[in-house]
C-alpha cells in the first residue's frame, strides 16, 4: 500500500511553511501536493511546498464547493494512502477540512503550529484552546486531517523536475456532485471586494482599542503611524462593535495573527483573544491609563497614561528624531 | 419552517485562570455560558421565526449541568430544547470530539427532521477549531455557507452573505442545509437571570446516546478519533517594563528603550 502525506494547494499561497510542518512530522513519506485547478499560478503554489509529486483532483475545476472538493480529496487521499492532509487555514478550507474529516474518520483539527508522530497511528498536534491562554496537544488518529496557516506568495517558484507530470484523479465523482450544484455563488460585488491590508508583513504595527474615546480621534494614531511607518490595526471591539475601521485590521483570535518586529499597543486593554494575535511581536510597547491592565504583563514596555497625552507627544518625539 | 440552532455550553474564556502551580486552565472555577458566536446563531434563529413564523429548536451535546444553558436558549425565544447527553468515563462526561459531536447532533437532528436550516456558531468560544457546521454538512449530505454575516430566508432558500479572507461572497442556498454565522451577524437581545429560572426544566429534554442509537463505545476516550492529550501556558516572557511619571520623561525613556532594543534605528 502505497503511504504519504498531502498538501491541498491554491492559488497565491506559499505553502513552505506547512510543507516544513508536515516533513517534521512525517520525515521519509513522500509529499503530495493536492491542486484543485491545474492552472499556472495554482501550480507555483504547490512549487512552494517543493512535493515529489503534483495531483490534479477533481475534473480539474476550481472545486469552488465544500462537499465537492472534500468529495474529490477525499477519493484522492485513499488513493495515495495519505496518512496526512493538510489544508490552508482559510475560511474555505476549513470547510473542507471539516468535511473531509468527517469522510475519512481520523482525527481532525485546526490551525496546527506544530505536528510530531505519536504513538503508533496517531499524529501529535500543538494548537491553541480556550481564547489562546494555552497549548495544547491533541491526538489525531491516521488519517488526519489538518489546517495551517499559511502566508501569501512570492510569485513564479519553479516545480522540482520530478513533480512535473500532472495526473487526474477522479473526474467522473466530482463531476456528479458538480451537477446537483445546489449552491449558487453570485458574482463577488467589485466594490465589497476589497485586499486586505497586509499587517501580517508589515515590520511596525500601531494598534488601537476601545481607550479611544470618537472615531475622529484615529487622526491621532495615523499620526503616529505616519512617523512610525507603520500599519494601523486594532481590537475586535474597534473592527465589531464600532465599525470604526475594517475587519482586516483587526488583530486577535478572530483577526490576524502578526509578528512585527514592533507593536505598539495604544489605549488596549489586553484581553486574550486580543493578545493571542500579537504576542509574538519583536517588542511589544502598550500605554494604557489603567496601570491594571493586563496588556502591561504582555508588553516590553508599557507607559501609564492617558493616551491623548501621551500620543501626541510620542508623535511629535519620534518625529524629531527623524 | 423548521429552524435547528445548535449551541454550546463552555466556561466563559475571558474569565478563565490558569492554575498557578500547574499551568492548568481551572475550568470549574470558570462561570458558564453559551458560546458566543452561538448565541448569535441562536439569536438570528428567533430573528427568523419573528418575522415567519417558523419553529426554533435548539440542541446541544453536554453535560447534565448545561440545562441551564439550554433553559436560557427556550427564555431568548426557542420553542424546544434538546440535551444529548454523552456517555461518562471515570465518572467524568467524555470530552467529545467534533467528529463525536457531529454524530450525536445529526442522530438528535434525524429525531427532530423534517428540518430547513441548521444554524451553528461559526466557532466555539473554548475550542476555537470551526469543524462541527462542516461535518454536520458532510454527515446529512447537504450543503453548508461558513462565516456568515447576514441571512435572508424565505420558506425554500436563504440568502446568505459572508466574508472570506477579505472577500465578500453571497450564496443562495436550496435548504435543508448548513450555515454557521459570526458575532457580527447581529447584537444578541439581552435574557435576565429570572427569565431563565421561569423557563421549567420540563421544558429542556434530555437524551443519552444511546437512546439515540449513536455506539456509546465509539465515544469512549480512547476511540476517539481527535483527544486533547495535554496543555500548557501559551504566553511568552516579556520585560514588563512600566514606565511611569512626567509624560515627556516617560516617552523619552521610551524612545531610549526602543532603540536599545534595536526597535528603532
Amino acid at each position: 500500500v502505497t503511504r504519504s502525506v498531502a498538501i491541498v494547494a491554491e492559488a497565491g499561497l506559499d505553502l513552505e511553511p506547512a510543507a516544513a510542518i508536515v516533513r517534521q512530522a512525517t520525515g521519509g513519506l513522500p509529499v503530495v501536493a493536492f491542486l484543485p485547478d491545474g492552472g499556472d499560478a495554482s501550480l507555483a503554489a504547490a512549487a512552494s511546498a517543493k512535493p515529489d509529486r503534483v495531483v490534479v483532483i477533481g475534473d480539474g475545476t476550481a472545486l469552488p464547493l465544500a462537499e465537492t472538493a472534500a468529495a474529490a480529496l477525499e477519493a484522492a487521499c485513499r488513493q495515495e494512502g495519505a496518512e496526512l492532509v493538510v489544508l490552508p487555514a482559510a475560511v474555505r478550507w476549513r470547510e473542507v477540512a471539516a468535511q473531509l474529516g468527517f469522510r475519512l474518520g481520523g482525527g481532525c483539527t485546526t490551525e496546527v503550529l506544530e505536528l510530531r508522530r505519536g504513538e503508533a497511528g496517531t499524529l501529535l498536534a500543538d494548537r491553541l484552546l480556550y481564547g489562546g491562554l494555552v497549548v495544547a496537544t491533541l491526538a489525531l488518529r491516521i488519517p488526519a486531517v489538518v489546517t495551517v496557516a499559511v502566508p501569501a506568495t512570492v510569485e513564479g517558484a519553479i516545480l522540482p523536475e520530478r513533480a512535473s507530470a500532472l495526473e487526474a484523479a477522479t473526474p467522473e465523482a466530482s463531476k456528479r456532485l458538480l451537477d446537483r450544484r445546489q449552491l449558487e455563488p453570485e458574482a463577488a460585488e467589485g466594490e465589497a471586494a476589497e485586499r486586505a491590508a497586509d499587517l501580517s508583513t508589515a515590520g511596525r504595527i500601531v494598534a488601537v482599542g476601545r481607550g479611544l474615546r470618537r472615531q475622529e480621534d484615529l487622526s491621532l494614531i495615523e499620526g503616529l503611524a505616519a512617523v512610525l511607518g507603520a500599519e494601523i490595526a486594532c481590537t475586535r471591539p474597534i473592527a465589531e462593535d464600532l465599525e470604526w475601521l475594517p475587519e482586516e485590521r483587526k488583530v486577535g483570535l478572530s483577526g490576524r495573527v502578526v509578528k512585527p518586529a514592533l507593536y505598539m499597543a495604544v489605549g488596549i486593554s489586553g484581553a486574550i483573544q486580543h493578545l493571542v494575535g500579537m504576542r509574538d511581536s519583536g517588542v511589544i510597547v502598550a500605554i494604557n491609563s489603567d496601570p491594571r491592565a493586563p496588556i502591561f504583563q504582555a508588553a516590553d514596555f508599557g507607559v501609564v497614561g492617558d493616551l491623548y497625552e501621551v500620543v501626541p507627544r510620542l508623535t511629535a518625539a519620534l518625529a524629531a528624531e527623524a | 419552517l423548521h429552524i435547528i440552532c445548535c449551541l454550546k455550553h463552555v466556561p466563559d474564556t475571558t474569565e478563565l485562570r490558569l492554575d498557578p502551580e500547574t499551568g492548568r486552565p481551572l475550568l470549574e472555577y470558570a462561570p458558564p455560558k453559551i458560546s458566543d458566536y452561538d448565541r448569535n446563531a441562536l439569536d438570528e434563529g428567533v430573528r427568523v421565526k419573528e418575522g415567519s413564523g417558523a419553529t426554533v429548536t435548539v440542541l446541544s451535546v453536554g453535560p447534565q449541568e448545561a440545562v441551564r444553558t439550554l433553559k436560557e436558549a427556550v427564555a431568548a425565544g426557542a420553542d424546544r430544547a434538546i440535551l444529548v447527553i454523552p456517555p461518562r468515563s471515570d465518572s467524568e462526561p467524555v470530552d467529545v470530539d467534533p467528529t463525536g459531536t457531529a454524530r450525536l447532533l445529526v442522530a438528535a437532528i434525524r429525531r427532530v427532521a423534517p428540518f430547513d436550516l441548521v444554524l451553528c456558531g461559526d466557532v466555539s468560544e473554548d475550542r476555537y477549531q470551526g469543524l462541527v457546521p462542516g461535518m454536520l454538512a458532510a454527515a446529512l449530505g447537504i450543503p453548508q455557507v461558513s462565516a456568515a454575516t447576514r441571512l435572508e430566508v424565505t420558506e425554500e432558500a436563504a440568502t446568505v452573505t459572508r466574508v472570506a479572507d477579505a472577500v465578500v461572497e453571497t450564496y443562495r442556498l436550496r435548504f435543508p442545509a448548513v450555515v454557521s454565522v459570526t458575532r457580527t451577524i447581529n447584537t444578541p437581545r439581552m435574557v435576565t437571570t429570572l427569565q431563565v429560572i421561569r423557563v421549567p426544566t420540563s421544558r429542556i429534554t434530555m437524551v443519552s446516546a444511546a437512546e439515540l442509537g449513536v455506539d456509546e463505545a465509539g465515544l469512549a476516550p480512547g476511540a476517539l478519533a481527535t483527544r486533547v492529550l495535554a496543555t500548557r501556558p501559551a504566553a511568552t516572557p516579556r520585560r514588563n517594563k512600566v514606565l511611569t511619571g512626567e509624560p515627556d520623561a516617560t516617552i523619552g525613556q521610551l524612545v531610549a528603550a526602543l532603540k536599545e532594543t534595536g526597535a528603532l534605528p
